[in-house]
């Protein structure tokens, strides 16, 4: 029993821990989404359309919808290819939101699912002053 | 419907398989009583998996990607260590057995071996379930995703627990000893993908540079195939991983397999024999 009572302490901690989280991002990302401009974008085999996107500084709200019939993902890489931010499991039909908030920059969008990046998945994203 | 079918079955296949050979274990030992213990903790992942995922998506709506990937991240590395810790302990429990004299390791599960295999339960399952449980409910809220999509996905799932099902039966029937080193050879290959991931995560997180291919068999077995998928899920295979993943898995596979195989048991068979 005293197993359960602990293994239940922790699960309890770790809810605790991660409602903290989500309600932290909940300040920022809460008030930006509502605002943000949106940017759609759709996937398929194998490129992005738009493969070109400008916006302007600060939150933007990308609506990324998979058309094609195998599963993509759209991740925003910076300049130096570091991950900004990145939607995964998105299976045909699906769309899933992702909210930025985009410094200035040139930065690209890429599907990381084996092979589709090379087969064209690959995108430019320009964020102006 | 059948993209969605195999995400999940990846997501699934692992924590299946640990749970599995955990039930397995425990049943061969002569200690089901444990076994519902063992479920507590699985359920207690699968609770806190769909409270959170709730929680998440009706306050922020998604996880922002630092700290989804450090969090899958440190309990890739949370898992790695109890299983570790898992596969040392089972195997001398292993040597301890005579032949198929089962009941001699009756006594040796104290509570620390209990816990840990509560604890192990509850971590490979917690690790997948946030980011099954969000893909869920993206999918249920989507308007485009139909509901074939929402049934590929569950009949993944269903698929993964049905695996671990077929080794709690299956693990039942075969000889004891080659239970136990069957199961460490293969949770040791898990472990290392464990490994690999996690360092996978952290570098999406930014939290440690991993960048690079180390090679690329996009062209022979992508992990986007379903076999690929399979494999991606139980023993974190990937087509085009980075230098860094493949030296976290070899620097983990190399030495535990060793000694996990050829360790000091066997070493101190042989100083008695010679000496």
């Amino acid at each position: 029993m005293a197993v359960v009572r602990q293994a239940a302490s922790a699960a309890g901690l770790i809810t605790l821990l991660a409602i903290g989280l989500a309600a932290c991002g909940g300040s920022t990302a809460g008030s930006s989404a509502s605002t943000a401009p949106v940017v759609r974008i759709s996937a398929s085999e194998y490129a992005f359309d738009p493969a070109t996107v400008d916006v302007g500084a600060g939150p933007v709200t990308f609506e990324v919808t998979n058309a094609g019939t195998v599963e993509h993902e759209f991740e925003i890489l910076d300049a130096d290819d570091g991950v900004v931010d990145e939607v995964e499991g998105l299976v045909p039909g699906l769309t899933r939101d992702l909210t930025v908030d985009l410094e200035p920059g040139t930065y690209t969008y890429v599907c990381r699912i084996a092979g589709h990046e090379a087969a064209g998945m690959k995108g430019t994203l320009t964020v102006d002053g | 419907m059948i993209p969605t079918y195999f995400l999940m079955l990846r997501e699934g296949l692992e924590a299946a398989l640990i749970v599995g050979i955990i039930a397995a274990y425990l049943a061969r030992i002569g200690r089901r009583d444990m076994l519902p213990m063992v479920a507590g903790g699985v359920a207690a992942a699968v609770g806190l998996s769909v409270v959170v995922g709730v929680v998440v998506v009706a306050t922020v709506g998604r996880l922002p990607v630092v700290v989804q990937e450090t969090l899958e991240g440190l309990a890739g590395l949370a898992a790695v260590a109890v299983l570790t810790w898992m596969l040392f302990w089972m195997r001398r429990q292993g040597r301890a057995l005579k032949g198929e004299l089962e009941h001699g390791v009756d006594a040796a599960l104290g509570a620390g071996g209990a816990m840990a295999l509560v604890a192990l339960a509850f971590v490979a399952v917690a690790r997948e379930g946030l980011e099954t449980v969000l893909f869920l409910l993206a999918v249920i809220t989507s308007a485009g995703a139909g509901v074939d999509t929402l049934i590929g996905g569950l009949l993944g799932l269903a698929t993964a627990v049905g695996f671990g099902l077929a080794i709690f039966v299956g693990g039942a029937r075969v000889n004891l000893r080659q239970f136990f080193t069957v199961t460490g050879v293969v949770l040791i290959f898990v472990a290392a993908g464990l490994l690999a991931f996690a360092v996978g995560a952290l570098g999406e997180a930014g939290l440690i540079v991993n960048s690079g291919t180390a090679y690329n068999l996009n062209g022979v077995l992508p992990d986007s195939t379903p076999l690929g998928n399979i494999l991606r899920g139980l023993f974190g295979y990937r087509s085009q991983p980075t230098p860094l993943e493949v030296v976290a898995y070899l620097l983990y596979l190399v030495p535990v397999l060793t000694l996990f195989v050829v360790g000091r048991p066997s070493l101190r068979r042989r100083v008695v024999a010679t000496g």
